[in-house]
């Protein structure tokens, strides 16, 4: 079925066109003469009113001629001010460079420029990515080379708590929407050198800058490569978030599994680098993918770490039923009612009995159709202003929930069983666009086939499971294929303590954490104390 | 290849909609089509035609039951009596059809209740469908009614909606006097088949006050093959469960000479053994068994607490027992019915022996010499040790 769909799509992706040439052609390099590199970059970047052409004569006997280039808005002024036009325009007469002098652009990086991060170039491709990227251009009469100094100054949102991936007890902080600070989120955890960052860029058009996180000794060094090989491949116009990223990157883009993970929390980013997995940030975009990713992770919360066993192990349990109910509870209630009558108890089945006497519709149509609306409403809310968001939640419960049943036009269990599906769905966020899908299959299966559909769906699924990948790591692990040293972390969440191997699945280069003890608490006699 | 992807395309439209479409819903039933039958009643009567079996079924009412109110003001009832007839059950089922508009659904029936003179003319006929279909389950409970079941499914009981369902749970409840017998078809089924171990079925009556109907669980019936022989009262009913080691609990009353006050004690665990033996080539059962009691009642104001009162008192206890079961044997020895399963007993632990008389059991099972051996403990007095307010 899905190699089917493959094939259609692939074929639809052959007939596009072939990609066009870069419009800005590398290898121009920079001129002695000023004021054709100025033109060259005029022509290149239009007259937008953003880009700011700043000429001035540097201080000095010399008098010579150099210019600014940047982007109003992505710099900061106080830095252009204080540490590149004062210095060079002023207090250049302290530290006299003559015209002509070779070396004189070494000499301002050296001795004049006071800002941290600058960098020379000769190329004028990487001149203009420099500029539009947020850094000022210094370039300088008779000089081949040009100075990229940088001094981003945009404005940026605080670091905030992650909507999406709420914590009781653990660290607050999420990611932003800006790269650097995301990696220095990152560094700030994990202060260890075998963190590193190796930067890439995607989108023709977007250039967005992308990193890859990964701890050296612990990530398998071919799993880097492979996820250096597949962003690389990348060739589109834009990468505007994360999510795209994921699809062009995922092992299994048919499937509605997701096999690249995501998250907004640093805590979390960092649990998964220690695991051996890699991160992959995104500039612009406040969600880090992990891969790979494994089946077990949607049901894994930091929160799990951050209690004891015992109510981690039995929260862990109640996600995994609300998993399934989320997925089961609609197909079975169909089965139960329209083929096994047999299987409820009596007083159960009067109780159903009784308020389905009259209903107009078969109830798979009832479960079906109730589904829809709830989606509707979900999808209403996350979309409408919060203001009105209110409003639609009482429309939905009251008219939808209470009027229906009461018109008779829906029986109550149905209301029951499609509430109680859409709370437990919200249980295990991350696989909720693959539950929706098969929360239809199924029920779709059990109105024709009762509880056998059920059963033949379920299957299919599983089948599919097991057979899917994330870079390299079967989907079900550590489950399908069984590692038993690292099933401490599965059904039960065993001790911190107790979890002495990284996951198996992801072969990490090294699977040991080290050391890991039990708290040894001092024994005291305490018979003996009180004498 | 735009025209290969366009035909492939509509061949998976074209096909995925003709196998939707043509499976439809195999074997569907929506729940408001269906009528759910509690109890099930087969009766004999005579009709014009000649012979014919009265099926009575006792359907629910699901709105009925869960709010009377809304659904037609009080004095309604909560279920439906249903009635068909038919030369044999199956066809009297399916002319249910005539008048119901919904189709009986049997995996909820509880109770089959088969009426007398039915049940004296042979089971076979009537049991073979229920064990046949798929629907009905072998757990429900058999019964016979004295006089017809059609009156016993059509009145309405004490606290339950459904008098189906109440007559399922008073059979559910038989430990609390070991009095009745509750017979599933499954072990009925069993009964049947069995060559030496005859069935018994429990029995339950309409009772009319002039007041109001009740109906009421009494004795067992006692089955030859699969017709009907006799019956045993309550009390020997109680000595039939004294040996099949079915007595949960209930209560023994005696009295105690030279008083002449009753006192009740209260079984708390019972346990049975059957020993098949040969005493010079001769069968011979022994039936053993040992109780656990506790003091329950004493209606005079002695203390007889006391170690020899004690032995006294469960000497009384295990001869009351012992007098159960004897009257339960005579019933047995009287209809030539071996309702104990001595003869599986024999069957199974003396396999060798049991092939040379096994085929004449009938004739020897009368005077099977039945030995029977109580032992009463008596495990607690109770909270008292006389009678208090003598003290």
């Amino acid at each position: 079925m899905l190699g089917f769909i493959r094939k259609i799509l692939r074929f639809w992706a052959q007939n596009q066109d072939d990609e066009q040439p870069l419009s800005t052609s590398s290898g121009d390099e920079i001129r002695p003469e000023l004021e054709m590199n100025l033109a060259y970059l005029r022509e290149q970047l239009g007259r937008s009113p953003d880009v700011i052409i700043r000429r001035f004569t540097l201080g000095g006997p010399g008098k010579i001629g150099a210019t600014l280039v940047f982007i109003d808005g992505l710099t900061d002024k106080t830095i252009i001010n204080q540490d590149i036009l004062r210095p060079l325009m002023i207090e250049k007469e302290k530290n006299p460079v003559k015209s002509g002098d070779g070396s004189i652009i070494e000499k301002l990086e050296e001795c004049l420029v006071t800002t941290g991060e600058i960098q020379r170039t000769s190329d004028c491709a990487d001149l203009i990515g420099s500029i539009l990227a947020g850094s000022i251009a210094l370039l300088l009469e008779g000089q081949r080379e040009a100075l990229i100094i940088s001094a981003p100054g945009w404005e940026t949102r605080a670091i905030d708590e992650p909507d999406t991936e709420v914590v009781v007890k653990g660290p607050r902080d999420g990611f932003v929407e800006t790269l650097r600070t995301n990696t220095a989120l990152l560094r700030r955890r994990i202060s260890h050198p075998g963190l590193t960052f190796i930067p890439l860029q995607v989108g023709r058009h977007t250039k967005t800058k992308l990193n890859i996180a990964y701890i050296k000794g612990i990530a398998k060094d071919e799993l880097v490569e492979e996820v250096k090989r597949r962003l690389q491949r990348i060739r589109t116009d834009g990468v505007l978030a994360a999510g795209m990223i994921e699809q062009y990157i995922e092992d299994a883009p048919y499937s509605p599994f997701p096999t690249v993970g995501w998250t907004e929390r640093p805590d979390v980013v960092a649990a998964r680098l220690l695991e051996g997995r890699v991160a992959i940030f995104t500039d612009g975009s406040p969600v880090v993918n992990t891969v790979p990713m494994l089946f077990i992770e949607n049901f894994q919360s930091p929160d799990d770490y951050n209690f004891r066993p015992y109510f981690s192990t039995t929260v862990r349990w109640l996600r995994y039923l609300a998993f399934t109910m989320s997925i089961l509870s609609p197909p079975l209630f169909v089965a139960l009612t329209t083929y096994h009558q047999e299987l409820l108890p009596t007083p159960l089945l009067i109780s159903v009995a009784a308020a389905v006497e009259g209903t107009p519709f078969p109830t798979v149509v009832e479960v079906i159709g109730m589904g829809v609306v709830f989606e509707i409403l979900r999808e209403a809310g996350i979309r409408l202003p919060r203001a009105v968001g209110q409003a639609v939640s009482i429309v939905g419960a009251l008219v939808i929930g209470e009027a229906t049943v009461s018109a008779g036009l829906i029986g109550a269990p149905t209301v029951i069983v499609i509430a109680f599906t859409a709370i437990a769905s919200f249980v295990v966020p991350y696989q909720n666009e693959a539950a929706i899908m098969l929360r239809l299959l199924l029920t779709i299966l059990s109105g024709m086939f009762g509880a056998f559909g059920i059963i033949c769906g379920l299957l299919l699924v599983l089948i599919h499971l097991a057979s899917l990948r994330s870079f390299g790591a079967p989907y079900l692990a550590p489950v399908a294929p069984l590692f038993f040293s690292v099933l401490k972390d599965v059904l039960l969440r065993f001790p911190l303590w107790a979890m002495a191997r990284r996951p198996k699945a992801i072969e990490p280069a090294d699977d040991r954490r080290r050391p890991v003890q039990p708290p040894e608490p001092p024994k005291v006699d305490w018979k003996r104390k009180k004498k | 290849m735009r025209r290969l992807l366009r035909t492939t395309l509509a061949l998976t439209l074209v096909l995925t909609v003709s196998v939707f479409s043509s499976i439809g819903c195999w074997d569907k039933k929506e729940l408001d089509k269906l009528a759910i039958v509690a109890g099930f009643g087969v009766d004999q009567v005579q009709t014009a035609e000649g012979d014919r079996l009265l099926l009575t079924a006792q359907i629910i009412k699901a709105d009925q039951v869960i709010s009377p109110e809304q659904a037609g003001g009080s004095g309604k009832q909560s279920f439906l009596t249903d009635q068909s007839y038919g030369r044999t059950v199956f066809e009297g089922v399916r002319n249910f059809t005539f008048e119901s508009s919904r189709r009986l659904f049997f995996p909820h029936n509880r109770v089959l209740i088969i009426g007398e003179s039915l049940a004296r003319s042979g089971l076979h006929p009537i049991i073979d469908f229920f064990i046949r279909d798929p629907e009905p389950r072998p757990k429900q409970y058999v019964l016979v009614a004295k006089g017809k079941a059609a009156d016993i499914l059509s009145v309405k009981t004490g606290l339950e909606e459904i008098p189906a369902l109440a007559i399922y749970e008073l059979l559910q409840d038989y430990g609390a006097t070991s009095k009745v017998y509750p017979v599933t078809l499954q072990d009925l089924t069993k009964d049947l088949a069995s060559k030496t171990k005859t069935a018994v079925l429990p029995m339950i009556e309409l009772v009319s006050t002039s007041k109001k109907k009740t109906i009421m669980l009494d004795g067992t019936a006692v089955f030859k093959s699969d017709r009907m022989v006799g019956e045993l009262n309550i009390n020997e009913t109680r000595g039939l469960l004294w040996v099949l080691g079915k007595v949960h609990s209930g209560i023994i009353v005696f009295k105690l000479p030279p008083y002449r006050h009753d006192i009740s004690m209260e079984i708390l665990e019972a346990n049975r053994q059957i020993r098949p033996e040969l005493r010079n080539g001769k069968p011979h059962v022994t039936v053993v068994i040992d109780v656990e009691m506790i003091i329950g009642e004493i209606t005079l104001t002695k203390n007889l607490t006391v170690p020899r009162e004690n032995e006294k008192l469960e000497r009384m206890a295990s001869q009351g027992i012992k007098k159960e079961i004897r009257a339960a044997l005579a019933k047995a020895r009287q209809f030539n019915t071996d309702f104990f399963g001595f003869g599986e007993a024999f069957h199974s632990r003396r396999p060798k022996a049991w092939k040379t008389f096994g085929p004449n059991w009938d004739q020897i099972f009368p005077q099977l010499p039945v030995e029977i051996k109580v032992s009463t403990v008596i495990r607690r007095v109770g909270e008292a040790t006389k009678f208090p307010i003598l003290q």
